[in-house]
C-alpha cells in the first residue's frame, strides 16, 4: 500500500536561511503521525509544503499520490487542515465561515458538522472579530472535521484551546484513527503527542533527527537511574555510559545511555539499598535532542 | 525603568518609522507636480497678452472652475500654479493625512500590535499623541519640501509657503477627521471609509462653490474651499487656513479624549456582535467574491456617480461661455482642452476627470485581494478545492465587473445632471463616454495584478503609485514641450474625451490588450511562488 504522505529530500529555502533541510518522510494510510520540533524548527514550513502553499527548493512532497505543489486542488477536495493560527473573516459570523468553508471545500456532513459544534461548545452566531483565540481555532478545526477528509493536516491544532476542549480534540482524533483517516499532528504539546500518536518524527533546525514509535525512541535513550547506598559509596563517572552523575549525600542520581548492565556491575560490590530506573519520557527524548548543538 | 517622556519619544520614532515612507512619496508627489507646473507656465504662454488671454478665459468660466478649482491671477505663475494644481493637491494631502492616520491609530491596533505596544511604560493617550506627533513631524517636513520646491521653481517665496501651508494644513485636517474615525469605528476600514466620505463632501462642495455663480460662498464651509481662500499669489489671506489648523486641533482634542473612554480593540460606535446566520452568497467562490466586493461597488459609485452629477450640472455654465469666445481655443488647447463649443465637449474633458477614481477603484480591488492573502485567509481559501488561478481570476473578473458598473453609475448619473439644464446630450452617448474609461482602469488593474503576482508585498504602492504618477503626468505633461513618448507613457493621455469625438477603439484594444497581459502575469506568478502571508 502507498503511503499518504511521502517526502523525498524535500528542502525550503527563505533566502539565505534554510527552514527544512531534505526532508525524508513516509507517513502510513491509518496512522497518527506526530511531528515534534520546538519553534522554528521548520514544521510550519513542512505543513505548507504538504499543502502545496510553498514551493519546494528541491525535493518533492508525494500526498495521497498527488503532488502536493503539482496538483494542489486534487489533493485538497481529500485533506483537512486547521492552521496554527486561524485567520477569521471579521464581519462574517462563526456559523456563516463554516457554510463558506464548508462550500467551497465541496462535500461536507453537515449533520456531523453541527454535531460538532456542539461537542466544541461553538456559538455560530457571534461575528468573527468577537470570537476569541480559542474559539477561532474551534471554527478551523470543525471546518477541519466536518468534511471528513482521508488527512488531516493539523498545525499546533490546540493552540488556545482550554482543556475541555482539547480533551474533545483529542476524542475526535482518536475517532478518526478508528475510521481509519490519517492524521498528520505537528505540535510542541508532548503529552497530546504521547497521547494520540503511533510514530513519532523529530525535527530539529529544519532536519529530521529522529522518527519511530515511542518505544523505539526510547530504545536508544538514556534511563534515568537513583540509587541509595549504605557504607562506601562507588565512584561512577568512568562507568561507560554513564553521565550527569549527582549526589545528594549517600543517594546519587545519574543517567545511562543504552545498557545499564555495566552501571550494575560496578555498582554491585556496594551495598545498594534501593535502585530505581524509569524509562524516559517523550519529555525527556525531545529534550535530549533538543539540547545544545551536538555539531 | 526609563522616564516617562524617554518611553514617549520612542513611541514617536517607532510610529515615524511607520509613517516615513508614504510621507515621501507624497512629498515627492507635490514637490514635483508643483515645481513642473511652475516651471511650465514660462514656455505654455510666454507673453503678456496669452496670459491675459488665458486668464479672461478662465476666470470667467465657472464651468472650468467647477472642474480644475477657483481662478485668480491666472496671467501670474504663482496664481496659474495655484489653480491648476491646489485642487488635486490638497486632496491628496487630505488622502495621505487620514490614510495614515487610520492605519497607525487603528490599523496597529485591529492587528494586535497596539497591546503590545500599550503593555509598555506609555498610556493609550501618550501613544495616540506619539502617533499624531510623528504625522506631524512629517506634515512639516513635507511643507518644509514643498515650499521650497515652489519659490526654487522661480515662485515668489512668501506665496510659495502660504500655497504650501494650505496644501498641508488640508492633510493636517483630515489626519485629525481620521484620528477620530479611529476612535469611533472597530474596523479600520468602516474609519477610513468614514473620513474619506467626509473629504469626498468636501471635495463636492469646491466644485459647488467653484463651478456656479451663486454658490461662491461655499468655499467658507469645506476643507478645500479654505485653501483656496489663502490666496497664496493674489493678496494673500493666512486667516482663511485658520479652520484647517482650527479643525485639525479640535479633531486632536476630541480623538485625545475619545481614547480614554473606550476599551482597546473596540470603537465607541458598537456594532452588534451578533447576527443569525445567513447562507446566501456563500455558496462557492464566485458567490462569495460578489458578497465581498458588493459594498466597495455601491460606495464608489455612489462617490463617483455624486461628482459625475454635478459637473454635468455645470455643463452649461462651460459652454455658454466658451462659445462666445472661439478666439480663446488655442489658449486653452495648451492645456490639453482641444475644444469646448458644444456640451459634449466639456463632458469629454470632464470624463477625463472620472477615469482616474474608477483606475483608482481598479487597483484598490487588487490591493483588496493581496490584503486576503496578507492576512492568512487565502490559506483558508485555497487549502480547500479553490485553485490559485480560479481564486484570483475571480477576483479580478469581480474587480472588472466593478469598474463597468461604477464606470456606468457615473456615466448615467452624468446625463441626470446634464439633463436638468437640458444640454441635449443622449444617455446612450454618455454611457458610451463613462464605458470609454474603462480599458484605461483595466490597464492598471493589469499593472496591479501582475505586481501581486511578482511583488505581492508591493502590490497597493504599484498599484496606486503608478495611477498616480500617469495621472500627473498627463496633468503637468499637456503644458510642457515633453517628447511624445513621455506623454504615450500615461494610460490617461490615451482616452479619447469622449463623447466630443468618437471612442479611439485602437487605443482601447491596446490598453485592454495590456491590462489583460499583466493579469496573466499576475496570475502565472501566483501560481509558481510562495503564498506569502504578512
Amino acid at each position: 500500500m502507498e503511503p499518504v504522505i511521502t517526502t523525498e529530500k524535500l528542502s525550503k529555502h527563505f533566502g539565505h536561511t534554510t527552514a527544512l533541510d531534505q526532508l525524508t518522510l513516509e507517513v502510513d494510510r491509518g496512522e497518527v503521525f506526530g511531528f515534534l520540533g520546538p519553534n522554528g524548527a521548520g514544521k510550519t514550513t513542512t505543513v505548507r509544503l504538504l499543502l502545496g502553499l510553498l514551493k519546494p527548493s528541491s525535493g518533492d512532497a508525494r500526498v495521497l499520490g498527488l503532488d502536493a505543489w503539482g496538483d494542489p486542488t486534487r489533493l485538497h477536495a481529500r485533506v483537512g487542515y486547521v492552521p496554527g493560527e486561524f485567520a477569521i473573516w471579521p464581519q462574517l459570523t462563526g456559523g456563516e465561515m463554516l457554510e463558506l468553508l464548508g462550500s467551497l471545500h465541496g462535500a461536507v456532513d453537515t449533520g456531523y458538522r453541527d454535531e460538532l459544534c456542539e461537542r466544541f461548545d461553538f456559538d455560530p452566531t457571534r461575528r468573527g472579530r468577537s470570537y476569541s483565540k480559542g474559539n477561532r481555532q474551534k471554527i478551523a478545526v470543525i471546518a477541519a472535521l466536518m468534511t471528513r477528509a482521508e488527512l488531516f493536516v493539523f498545525d499546533e491544532p490546540t493552540a488556545g484551546l482550554d482543556p475541555l476542549m482539547e480533551a474533545t480534540f483529542r476524542t475526535c482524533v482518536g475517532e478518526a484513527r478508528e475510521r481509519g483517516q490519517t492524521v498528520f499532528l505537528s505540535s510542541h504539546i508532548l503529552a497530546e503527542v504521547e497521547a494520540l500518536c503511533d510514530r513519532i518524527g523529530i525535527l530539529r533546525r529544519g532536519r529530521l533527527v529522529d522518527v519511530g514509535t515511542l518505544a523505539e525512541l526510547r530504545h536508544l535513550e538514556t534511563h534515568t537511574v537513583e540509587i541509595r547506598f549504605e557504607g562506601k559509596v562507588p565512584d561512577l563517572s568512568p562507568v561507560e555510559g554513564v553521565t550527569n552523575v549527582e549526589w545528594t549525600g549517600r543517594s546519587v542520581r545519574l543517567e545511562v545511555r543504552g545498557s545499564t548492565a555495566q552501571l550494575l556491575r560496578a555498582v554491585a560490590p556496594f551495598d545498594a539499598v534501593s535502585v530505581e530506573s524509569r524509562e524516559p519520557s517523550l519529555e525527556e527524548v525531545f529534550l535530549s535532542h533538543y539540547g545544545p548543538d551536538e555539531t | 525603568m526609563s522616564a516617562p517622556l524617554v518611553v514617549w519619544a520612542r513611541a514617536w520614532r517607532h510610529s515615524l518609522r511607520l509613517q516615513w515612507r508614504q510621507a515621501a512619496a507624497w512629498t515627492a508627489v507635490f514637490a514635483v507636480t508643483g515645481a513642473a507646473t511652475a516651471e511650465t507656465y514660462e514656455k505654455a504662454y510666454p507673453s503678456a497678452a496669452s496670459r491675459l488671454s488665458l486668464a479672461r478665459t478662465v476666470q470667467n468660466n465657472y464651468g472650468l472652475q467647477g472642474l480644475y478649482g477657483v481662478a485668480r491671477r491666472v496671467d501670474t505663475v504663482g496664481g496659474f500654479t495655484t489653480w491648476r494644481v491646489t485642487w488635486m493637491l490638497g486632496l491628496l494631502a487630505g488622502a495621505w493625512g487620514l490614510l495614515s492616520c487610520t492605519r497607525v491609530l487603528r490599523g496597529e491596533e485591529q492587528d494586535g500590535r497596539r497591546e503590545l505596544v500599550l503593555s509598555g511604560a506609555i498610556t493609550a493617550r501618550g501613544a495616540l499623541l506619539a502617533d499624531l506627533a510623528a504625522l506631524a513631524s512629517l506634515l512639516l517636513g513635507s511643507f518644509a519640501v514643498y515650499g521650497a520646491s515652489l519659490a526654487t521653481a522661480g515662485l515668489p517665496a512668501g506665496g510659495a509657503f502660504v500655497a504650501a501651508a494650505g496644501t498641508i494644513g488640508v492633510g493636517a485636517f483630515f489626519a485629525g477627521a481620521g484620528a477620530v474615525t479611529s476612535q469611533l469605528f472597530a474596523d479600520r476600514r468602516h474609519g477610513m471609509g468614514f473620513a474619506g466620505a467626509l473629504l469626498g463632501v468636501s471635495f463636492l462642495l469646491r466644485v459647488l462653490a467653484d463651478g456656479t455663480r451663486t454658490l461662491g460662498w461655499l468655499r467658507w464651509v469645506t476643507p478645500l474651499g479654505w485653501l483656496e481662500n489663502m490666496r497664496p499669489f493674489s493678496g494673500t489671506n493666512l486667516a482663511a487656513g485658520l479652520p484647517l489648523l482650527g479643525g485639525a486641533i479640535a479633531f486632536v482634542a476630541a480623538a485625545t479624549s475619545l481614547v480614554l473612554v473606550r476599551d482597546l480593540g473596540g470603537g465607541l460606535l458598537a456594532e452588534h456582535d451578533r447576527s443569525r446566520v445567513r447562507e446566501r452568497l456563500l455558496g462557492g467562490m464566485a458567490a462569495f467574491t460578489v458578497l465581498t466586493a458588493r459594498g466597495a461597488v455601491v460606495a464608489w459609485s455612489v462617490g463617483i456617480g455624486l461628482y459625475a452629477f454635478v459637473l454635468g450640472l455645470l455643463t452649461k455654465d462651460v459652454t455658454s461661455v466658451v462659445r462666445q469666445q472661439a478666439a480663446l481655443h488655442s489658449v486653452l488647447g495648451r492645456l490639453g482642452i482641444a475644444n469646448l463649443d458644444r456640451p459634449e465637449d466639456v463632458l469629454g474633458l470632464m470624463f477625463d476627470f472620472a477615469v482616474l477614481p474608477i483606475a483608482l477603484f481598479a487597483v484598490v480591488q487588487v490591493s483588496a485581494a493581496r490584503e486576503e492573502e496578507a492576512s492568512g485567509r487565502l490559506d483558508a481559501i485555497l487549502v480547500r478545492t479553490v485553485g490559485r488561478s480560479r481564486w484570483v481570476l475571480t477576483r479580478l473578473g469581480a474587480a472588472a465587473v466593478g469598474v463597468v458598473l461604477v464606470a456606468a453609475c457615473s456615466g448615467v448619473l452624468a446625463w441626470a445632471g446634464a439633463a436638468v439644464h437640458d444640454t441635449g446630450v443622449p444617455l446612450s452617448s454618455m454611457v458610451t463616454a463613462a464605458l470609454n474609461c474603462v480599458p484605461a482602469a483595466i490597464l492598471f488593474l493589469g499593472v496591479a495584478a501582475a505586481a501581486f503576482g511578482v511583488v505581492p508585498r508591493l502590490t497597493a504602492g504599484v498599484g496606486v503609485g503608478v495611477v498616480v504618477v500617469s495621472y500627473l503626468l498627463e496633468l503637468v505633461g499637456a503644458l510642457t514641450e515633453a517628447p511624445g513618448w513621455v506623454l504615450d507613457l500615461s494610460a490617461f493621455h490615451h482616452v479619447a474625451p469622449s463623447p466630443a469625438v468618437p471612442v479611439d477603439v485602437v487605443a482601447a484594444v491596446v490598453m485592454l490588450a495590456i491590462g489583460c497581459v499583466g493579469v496573466v502575469i499576475g496570475t502565472a506568478t501566483l501560481r509558481r511562488r510562495d503564498v506569502v502571508t504578512a
